[in-house]
């Protein structure tokens, strides 16, 4: 059976160590494995020539791209949504946005531009993986899921190379990734409540800078731990701190993440300290790259009106569908195998990862390659530096988002 | 295809200092001599009464990369006031403090600009800087890789590493990220800045690895130089926008050791520490010292007022220069065991003493330094204004009561302060013309390019003749890129593709054996992912042609 | 003459930005060249004369009747004259106003006088999210002038305020000033939860108690100081429940937070039912 390397696409570590097995269709794992490459990899690898379907009916790639082009042609206020998609199938989304007026959109809009609200309002000091993973002698990790939306971070920034380091938790970590953890590391478990979250770090900014609070005040955290944690903060040569904004799911999460970014900032007056936000998931950091370098501005942005705006209150995907402006909805998705938003009496055109099965009823369905599956693709890493190419794994499989959307625009004229 | 343009006043000084009227021909976007016998004239233009040039060439522009589009996502308020609606041939874009990169390739091209070199390409961004450039439409790109400050290099100079191995470990690094030439970016200051360290002179020694910038300039200055590569070192010198920094930039310049190396943005290294705010001119010293050392070439980094963002790979200047920043928001990052950037907008003010003589300073840098084949007009775009300004730069040059008005204009006490009310140069149209196509070209190796001759790429700009230079230089009645009409009077007709430029010397593989075991060991990527080669950077880069200029090696 | 009316006829598809329709750009135009201006939705034009009935000539003084949520950026830009809404405004109401006066009966939506810097919005009804705050990526909201809101307030009501009054009869929503940076900010009802969050300055005085307040807000003791009161006093002319709010004399219990963030802001909290 041939091992081929590949890059797994699946969370924003990119990772570019793992050998798959390939049989046919099927895939499997075989080192470098995840939680979420191997689920991905299974259903995909089940997938035998997904066809095209109008109105959930079997069709040619053909009719349905000329059904396609009857929907946008018809709309006059487009939106295309999901962009879970490669570098060329975001210029190519793109491309098309400008061509039909539309607005676009991150299927994880608001949940992944916390941090990015938080950048254009404050700035931030951030670092990349490797210094982490090579410098860090302390490190602060914020939320409770990041092990799961990013399960191999443990072990490729975090174990390696001996550095000793304190690791301070400020939610309850997974006992699973506590056991994970390297062994001589020193770590302090605050085990504060989500929900306590935002008080919990405008604390620390407080205790940081010596303000005069009382720590007792605070429900859910022992006032000893909380002094402890501002004495790490303070003595680390090298500190980072660690958070995924999905896992800060409640309204006006920004404002957490800001008071965390001045943390950092204040850290750094001193000693050396840096954010580390997990991103690029779903390729969010992507698709909003690729907008902002070719208009000049982020995601969520219009293109109505020969014109691009950009406008996170009017133009975010959930806003625009709320409000009911849009006529029509193109879905373009091809590596989380999320489904579109229900948009009833909507027309509606959804390329997704093969294995997708909509039970909604779409007018028009088109499989297209998952990147480093099916095609080969470009996705920025989730520390927003480092851009890797992940080879394709298998012959045959779904044309590209590209591909697909470039016929797209050809029939649009 | 064969086209002709007639009656042009030829402002040619690649090829001598005559300004001729003649007609040029252009065969398959190559300049040709003259028709081949009995050969029929496709196409005439008729370019009686104008000037024309070669297509302009910026050797010193942020364009693209992480710290360019950090700098567009930091700003989105700023942003969308600056919409540029689609045209026929132009998608929506914004032209805002970092501009997007459709605008930058639509607004460089109608200037009459045809190539673009980023200065300040990290190697583990170098995939990311092609992507952005490849979406930069029309004109040709290249990019300087950045080192100096990555850990694999600063151990093998603190281990002693002979200069083989560094050659090796430069030329991959070339090979690897698509380059055309190598920066450094404070010599290693923003390696000591991830050790807290706070500032780095050129004699001081790196907390960790033990060697000084002085070390770090000098073999990567003769690593560029034995491998042949046209471009000299590209230096950002240490201790950028610190008042007395004079000094380092002196010393910088006798790091190299008589090696050729180009100081860039040095505008921004000529402060001395005179006068009641401790803060004056020395462009006088710097322009002397660099008069007389013939290996030196320099761009200035002009200054120009109103709103910008600074975008630089020295984490460890602009986080120290952060508190001055406006808007205050700033972005600073260490960067993968390779560099580090910082970015944060300025709004330079005429009424500001600092800014002002800053401004001044600039000035005085290019009407000290005499040899227009050794001094480049760059602002360090956006770092000290847009690109968009060059024609009120170029005004302000060929044009002392232009210039002296707005002197006039500025704080006093900086005004006071300068000489440049005494400088009575003024730049002639044939001095513009060295210093932004013929001179870029040669000291980058481009031999088909910022020239008119028999065989360059057909990159043509005609200007009207205007007594106002900056009217002339704004918008140009044509531009022609590889022999397309690609901009009529400010207007962009076509849009093109441009290629990429790089430099190839050849090297020793077998450094690759080191390589691999310093990426298993310390980086998060591994060294197959992060090598880029033709065909993955003519994908990301939209590139129809990678352009590999000969590289001619100086060592046995 | 008589006030300058448009009278929507029917609701646009899509958000239409009217801040076109204020006194500097209609000044000196006959009713029939105002019907002639064009307004953008989203990749469509209307003309005002499809748009809205036209009525009345005194362009300082205009109405926009029928209004509702699909017309934004009403009165953006406004720096004199009077504006009138019935019905409800759309987002962005009075967006970087300078002067002059806008007056809406009914509700209007998110981010009304978002980086406003002088004049005066008053609203009947209830208004949206980050009232007196500012658009995206700017670091300053509300720099000026004052917003009356009788109704009730959305979240982050003075979000990054700068300067200004913003008075809200009602209740605000979440993390009322956030961030504020200076100005005033009063609400008689009751606020959501972490008020005052990355305060840095500034003054919010709330009418009743909130359930809970920040850690990171210390206690300064109870103040019936003289500043304090001419600052209530001054509400008066705000209407009868700042009136009467002011007349009851309220001895304020005074924090002084967000410690997470400079710690200079205030939050004045007078006694009574949480
Ligand atoms: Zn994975
Ligand atoms: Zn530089
Ligand atoms: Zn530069």
């Amino acid at each position: 059976m041939p091992l081929r390397g590949a890059t797994c696409g699946f969370c924003g570590l990119l990772c570019d160590d793992l050998e798959v097995e390939v049989d046919g269709a099927a895939l499997r794992v075989v080192r470098g494995a995840c939680a979420r490459s191997e689920a991905a990899l299974a259903a995909l690898g089940a997938v035998v020539d997904p066809v095209p379907r109008i109105a959930g009916k079997p069709a040619s790639l053909d009719a349905a791209l000329a059904a396609t082009v009857e929907v946008l042609r018809a709309a006059r206020r487009p939106v295309i949504g999901g962009l879970d998609v490669d570098v060329a199938g975001m210029r190519s989304v793109l491309a098309l946005a400008r061509r039909i007026g539309a607005v676009v959109d991150h299927a994880g809009g608001s949940i992944k531009y916390r941090n990015l609200h938080v950048l254009q309002e404050f700035g931030g000091i951030t670092t990349t993986f490797a210094e982490a993973r090579n410098r860090a002698d302390l490190v602060l990790l914020v939320g409770d899921g990041w092990w799961r939306r990013f399960p191999r971070f443990v072990e490729r920034i975090l174990a390696p190379n001996g550095t000793e380091r304190r690791i301070v938790t400020l939610s309850a970590l997974d006992p699973a990734t506590r056991l994970t953890l390297p062994k001589d590391a020193d770590v302090l478990a605050l085990d504060a409540p989500l929900t306590g979250m935002p008080a919990v770090c405008s604390m620390l900014n407080a205790l940081v800078e010596e303000r005069p609070v009382k720590p007792a005040r605070l429900a859910g955290v022992t006032p000893q731990a909380l002094q402890r944690c501002a004495e790490w903060l303070r003595a680390a040569q090298y500190g980072v701190i660690v958070w995924s904004a999905a896992d800060l799911d409640w309204p006006h999460a920004e404002l957490t993440v800001q008071a965390i970014a001045r943390l950092v900032r204040t850290l750094n007056g001193t000693t050396r300290f840096a954010a580390l936000p997990l991103a690029g998931s779903d390729a969010d950091l992507t698709a909003n790259a690729v907008q902002t370098w070719q208009s000049g501005v982020p995601l969520p942005a219009s293109y109505a009106n020969r014109s691009v705006d950009f406008d996170p209150n009017r133009y975010a995907l959930r806003n625009v569908l709320a409000r009911g402006e849009a006529d029509a909805l193109l879905w373009v998705s091809s590596l989380s195998g999320a489904a579109p938003p229900p948009v009833p009496g909507m027309p509606c055109v959804v390329l997704t990862r093969a294995d997708v099965e909509l039970d909604t009823a779409a007018n028009v369905q088109i499989p297209v390659a998952t990147p480093g599956i099916d095609a080969a693709g470009h996705l920025l890493r989730g520390d927003k530096v480092i851009t890797l190419r992940l080879p394709r794994l298998r012959e045959g499989g779904p044309p590209a988002v590209s591909t697909v959307l470039d016929l797209l625009l050809a029939r649009l004229g | 295809m064969l086209t002709r343009l007639s009656g042009a006043r030829i402002v040619d000084p690649a090829h001598g200092t005559q300004q001729d009227v003649r007609d040029l021909y252009v065969r398959d976007g190559r300049m040709v001599d003259r028709p081949r016998d009995g050969e029929r004239i496709d196409r005439t233009w008729d370019a009686a009464g104008t000037i024309v040039m070669a297509g302009a060439i910026d050797l010193h522009t942020h364009i693209g990369g992480g710290k360019v589009n950090i700098a567009r996502g930091l700003l989105p308020e700023l942003g969308r006031q600056h919409s540029l609606a689609a045209t026929d041939v132009c998608g929506a874009c914004t032209i805002g403090p970092a501009p997007s990169t459709l605008a930058t390739g639509y607004r460089y091209a109608a200037m009459g600009y045809t190539a673009c070199f980023e200065p300040a390409m990290l190697p583990v961004n170098a995939r990311q800087a092609h992507m952005e450039m490849g979406d930069t439409p029309i004109v040709d790109k290249g990019a300087y890789a950045m080192l100096g400050n990555d850990d694999f290099l600063l151990r093998l100079l603190a281990d002693g590493a002979n200069r083989a191995e560094i050659r090796d470990y430069v030329a991959w690094t070339l090979h690897a990220t698509q380059a055309i030439g190598i920066k450094v970016v404070n010599a290693g200051g923003i390696s000591a800045f991830k050790f807290n360290q706070r500032s780095l002179d050129v004699d001081e020694a790196h907390v960790h690895y033990g060697i000084t910038p002085r070390t770090i300039l000098r073999e990567l200055a003769r690593a560029v130089h034995d491998l042949g590569v046209p471009h000299p070192l590209h230096v950002h010198s240490s201790n950028l926008g610190v008042p007395g920094n004079v000094d380092s930039t002196l010393a910088t310049i006798d790091a190299a050791e008589g090696l050729p190396i180009h100081l860039t943005h040095l505008q921004f290294h000529s402060y001395g520490t005179e006068g009641d705010r401790k803060f004056s001119s020395a462009a006088a010293r710097i322009a002397e010292k660099v008069n007389a050392s013939p290996n030196v070439s320099v761009d200035v980094g002009q200054i120009l007022f109103g709103q910008t963002v600074t975008a630089s790979g020295d984490s460890m200047l602009q986080c120290r220069n952060s508190r001055h920043g406006r808007p205050p928001k700033w972005v600073v990052m260490d960067i993968e065991c390779d560099a580090g950037c910082g970015v944060v907008p300025f709004r330079y003010r005429d009424r500001d003493f600092v800014n002002a003589l800053q401004w001044a300073i600039g000035l005085e840098l290019f009407l000290m330094i005499r040899d227009p084949w050794r001094v480049f007009l760059t602002t360090d775009h956006p770092n000290g204004g847009p690109f968009t300004s060059y024609p009120h730069l170029i005004k302000l040059l060929m044009d002392r009561s232009f210039r002296n008005g707005v002197l006039a204009s500025i704080n006093p006490e900086a005004a006071a302060m300068s000489a440049l009310g005494s400088l009575e140069r003024e730049y002639s149209l044939h001095e513009i013309a060295i210093m932004t196509r013929a001179a870029p070209a040669r000291i980058l190796g481009l031999e088909d390019q910022g020239h008119l001759g028999p065989g360059a790429a057909a990159n043509i700009v005609v200007y009207e003749p205007h007594p106002d230079p900056e009217v002339m230089f704004a918008t140009p009645r044509w531009v022609f890129k590889d022999g397309e009409l690609v901009a009529e009077r400010g207007e962009v007709k076509t849009v093109i593709c441009g290629a990429i430029h790089t430099v190839k010397p050849d090297f020793d593989r077998g450094i690759e054996r080191k390589l691999k075991g310093w990426f298993e060991q310390h980086h998060t990527q591994s060294l197959s992912s992060f090598k880029i080669d033709d065909e993955e950077v003519c994908e990301c880069g939209r590139a129809p042609r990678l352009a590999v200029h000969a590289c001619r090696a100086r060592t046995a | 003459m008589s006030a300058l009316k448009f009278v929507l006829r029917h609701s646009p598809p899509s958000a239409v930005d009217v801040s076109g329709l204020r006194p500097a750009m209609l000044a000196g135009k006959s009713r029939k060249e105002i019907a002639q201006l064009s307004l953008t939705g989203w990749n469509e034009v209307h003309r005002v004369g499809d748009l809205f009935a036209v009525r009345g000539d005194d362009a300082q003084r205009i109405v926009i009747d029928g209004a509702d949520e699909r017309l934004v950026r009403i009165g953006a830009g406004l720096d004199s004259g009077e504006l009138t809404v019935v019905g409800a405004a759309g987002d962005y109401l009075g967006e970087s106003m300078r002067g002059g006066s806008i007056v809406v009966r009914g509700d209007a939506g998110a981010l009304i006088g978002a980086g406003m810097r002088g004049g005066r919005i008053d609203v009947s009804g209830n208004v949206g999210a980050f009232a007196g705050s500012g658009r995206a990526g700017t670091l300053q909201g509300m720099a000026g002038g004052v917003i009356v809101v009788r109704g009730n307030a959305g979240d982050r009501a003075a979000d990054r305020m700068r300067r200004g009054l913003l008075l809200i009869e009602g209740n605000a929503g979440d993390y009322c000033a956030s961030r504020m940076l200076a100005g005033t900010t009063v609400v008689l009802g009751r606020v959501g939860i972490d008020a005052g969050y990355l305060m840095r300055r500034g003054t919010l005085v709330l009418g009743r108690s909130p359930h809970e307040l920040l850690p990171t807000f210390n206690h300064n003791g109870w103040h019936d100081l003289l500043a304090i009161r001419l600052l209530l006093e001054s509400l008066a002319v705000y209407g009868k429940r700042f009136q009467s709010f002011a007349r009851s004399r309220p001895s304020l219990s005074r924090w002084l937070g967000d410690l997470g963030c400079d710690g200079k802001g205030e939050i004045l909290i007078a006694p009574g039912r949480p």
